[in-house]
């Protein structure tokens, strides 16, 4: 049967959404590994972002997607598709948890990832990511990459010249790598280390 | 923003006689078409859905009933006729059957009292002489006999806009990137509260598309009945000629409620003129609660667009409360605007309703001026 927009939503109940909500139809293309010969195959994995702090994008490191990032927050997390290296997908999300108008969203691909449940293994990880505060209006966009006002849908979007956009192919190569995170082990050597550092300072400010 | 508008143009009204073959009566209502928000001007019409905006816009008539007659028994769920007057399941959308159309039972007059009147219901399925609809949590039980019904097809994306509407009442597009060009997005129906996002978005690409699949036709996705959609146009404004029946019935829309904050309702009138505030019926009908003030005693509230601004997305520009026994445009608490300010035909507006103990819905029912 036929999908009836209102009656449908009478019959089953609402949704469940809190109020003031945000509708980003987000698409674009061509994504692309480590260079621009290869498409992003279908199911690679695509994570929106966004900068609830306004200061800065943590880099993905090895075990975390948001590099431990006490206030990036991965608004969605999707896959290529239906096309290698494109995509499309309807995120709608709330003000509120510490997003605000005007946080910085960063579009990212993660090449060989196939699942969000799996964040990266090691620095051989390759990403790439993608915003600008300009609004790329002849690609499609109707916003900049912030968040937007809430109550109303936007199309966000992320287009390279081979899909007729304003973009660079290059934009859309995976050309960074994840960052390492130090072992716990590494990382207690590593401050018992700066602790005898000050301890001789300060012997030696004494002397 | 002044809602009294002018009728933009004039109904062609006709009675059309007896053309369809199922039907028990021999008469219809008439039928018409208008232009939402035109003014009367040297043609060619300008566009009324205007360059880098957004329009809310609704149909103003139904599509033409195919069956009028009258109940025999119903049930809660379920509406009999006499006689056998239907095939199988007639009324059930089968594109692969190229049966394209959805379809609604709208509950008409009674000889005595009917107060399920001006109530529709999706039909589900129906044999020869029984419709099953779908009741929203209704009861139709009480529905008598000699209860005049209407089966009628809803409107869809192809019926409002058609392939031979194209580069008319919309733009074609390429694809949703850059080449999207006009896009229609569903009001948030089924969301708790209230400023909440669309999420459906449909562009004409080869097609009624749905974002963001460009390979799956959505053209026959029905058209909630008293509902609306907003249009958004990119560089180039579009003219919408809506037509179909005019209703001349009672028409009852459910206003839902919850019980912790407020709630939108995406609503429409079916209704080819202008309509005052004072002659919505939502005062009568009991389903508009009154206000005492704009600040902590308000209550319900109306709120308008503009069609006439651009604006990109676009938000309400007139905010509307029953305070003191008669409607009240936002801040002026003291000039009574119920008969001078209207909702345009075609118009698409919020209803905004307080939060209620049980969250149940409020029935509007609107009666023709006409």
């Amino acid at each position: 049967m036929k999908k009836i927009i209102l009656y449908a939503a009478l019959i089953v109940g609402f949704a469940s959404m809190s109020e003031a909500t945000i509708t980003l139809n987000l698409a674009g293309g061509n994504l692309y590994g480590a260079d621009t010969s290869t498409l992003l195959p279908v199911g690679t994995v695509i994570q929106l972002v966004v900068d609830r702090n306004h200061d800065g994008f943590t880099t993905p490191s090895v075990g975390s997607f948001t590099g431990n990032s006490a206030d990036d927050f991965i608004l969605a997390s999707f896959t290529v598709g239906p096309t290698a290296g494109q995509f499309g997908v309807v995120v709608n999300f709330s003000l509120g948890n510490g997003i605000d108008t005007t946080d910085p969203l960063i579009l990212r691909w993660f090449p060989g990832l196939t699942s969000s449940a799996t964040p990266p293994a090691d620095t051989t990880q390759r990403f790439g990511q993608f915003r600008t505060d300009i609004v790329q209006a002849v690609d499609g966009s109707d916003i900049n990459w912030n968040v937007p006002a809430d109550g109303f849908a936007y199309f966000l979007t992320f287009y390279t010249a081979s899909q007729g956009g304003s973009n660079p192919d290059s934009a859309g190569v995976a050309n960074m790598f994840v960052t390492a995170i130090p072992e716990p082990s590494t990382l207690g050597l590593l401050m018992v280390g700066l602790a005898g550092a000050v301890v001789v300072g300060r012997r030696a400010k004494i002397a | 923003m002044k809602m009294l508008r002018p009728l933009s143009l004039a109904l062609a009204g006709s009675l059309l006689l007896g053309s369809f073959a199922n039907a028990q009566t021999v008469a219809t209502d008439p039928v018409g078409f208008l232009q939402p928000f035109a003014t009367p001007a040297p043609s060619p019409q300008p566009p009324n859905m205007l360059a880098n905006s957004e329009t809310q816009v609704s149909v103003p008539f139904t599509r033409p009933p195919e069956f009028i007659g009258a109940t025999s028994t119903a049930t809660a769920n379920t509406l009999t006729v006499s006689g056998t007057p239907w095939s199988t399941n007639q009324f059930v959308y089968n594109a692969g059957l190229n049966q394209h159309n959805t379809y609604f039972v709208l509950i008409g007059p009674h000889s005595t009292t009917n107060p399920k009147e001006g109530r529709a219901y999706q039909i589900t399925s129906n044999t020869t002489n029984q419709l099953t609809v779908n009741n929203g949590g209704d009861d139709l039980s009480t529905v008598a006999s000699t209860t005049q019904i209407l089966v009628v097809p809803y409107n869809t994306l192809n019926s409002v806009f058609p392939a031979s509407d194209a580069n008319i009442s919309y733009v074609t597009s390429t694809n949703f990137g850059p080449g999207r060009r006009t896009v229609i997005f569903i009001p948030p129906y089924g969301a708790n509260g209230f400023n909440n996002a669309p999420t459906i978005s449909y562009a004409y690409i080869n097609g009624w598309k749905q974002f963001p699949d460009t390979a799956t036709d959505h053209g026959d996705d029905a058209l909630p009945n008293g509902g609306y959609v907003i249009v958004r146009n990119g560089a180039t404004g579009t003219l919408l000629t809506t037509l179909g029946s005019v209703l001349t019935k009672k028409f009852t829309i459910p206003l839902l409620t919850v019980t912790d904050k407020q709630q939108d309702n995406f609503v429409s009138l079916i209704r080819p003129i202008d309509v005052a505030l004072n002659d919505l019926g939502l005062i009568t009908s009991g389903a508009f609660v009154a206000s005492t003030n704009f600040g902590p005693g308000r209550r319900d509230t109306l709120l308008v667009f503009d069609p006439t601004q651009t604006a990109l997305p676009k938000a309400p520009s007139a905010t509307y409360a029953y305070i003191g026994g008669a409607w009240k445009k936002f801040p002026d608490t003291a000039t009574d605007v119920g008969a001078t300010d209207k909702i345009p035909a075609g118009a698409g507006f919020i209803i905004r309703k307080y939060q209620t103990a049980t969250g149940a819905p409020s029935y509007w029912t609107n009666t023709p001026t006409y």
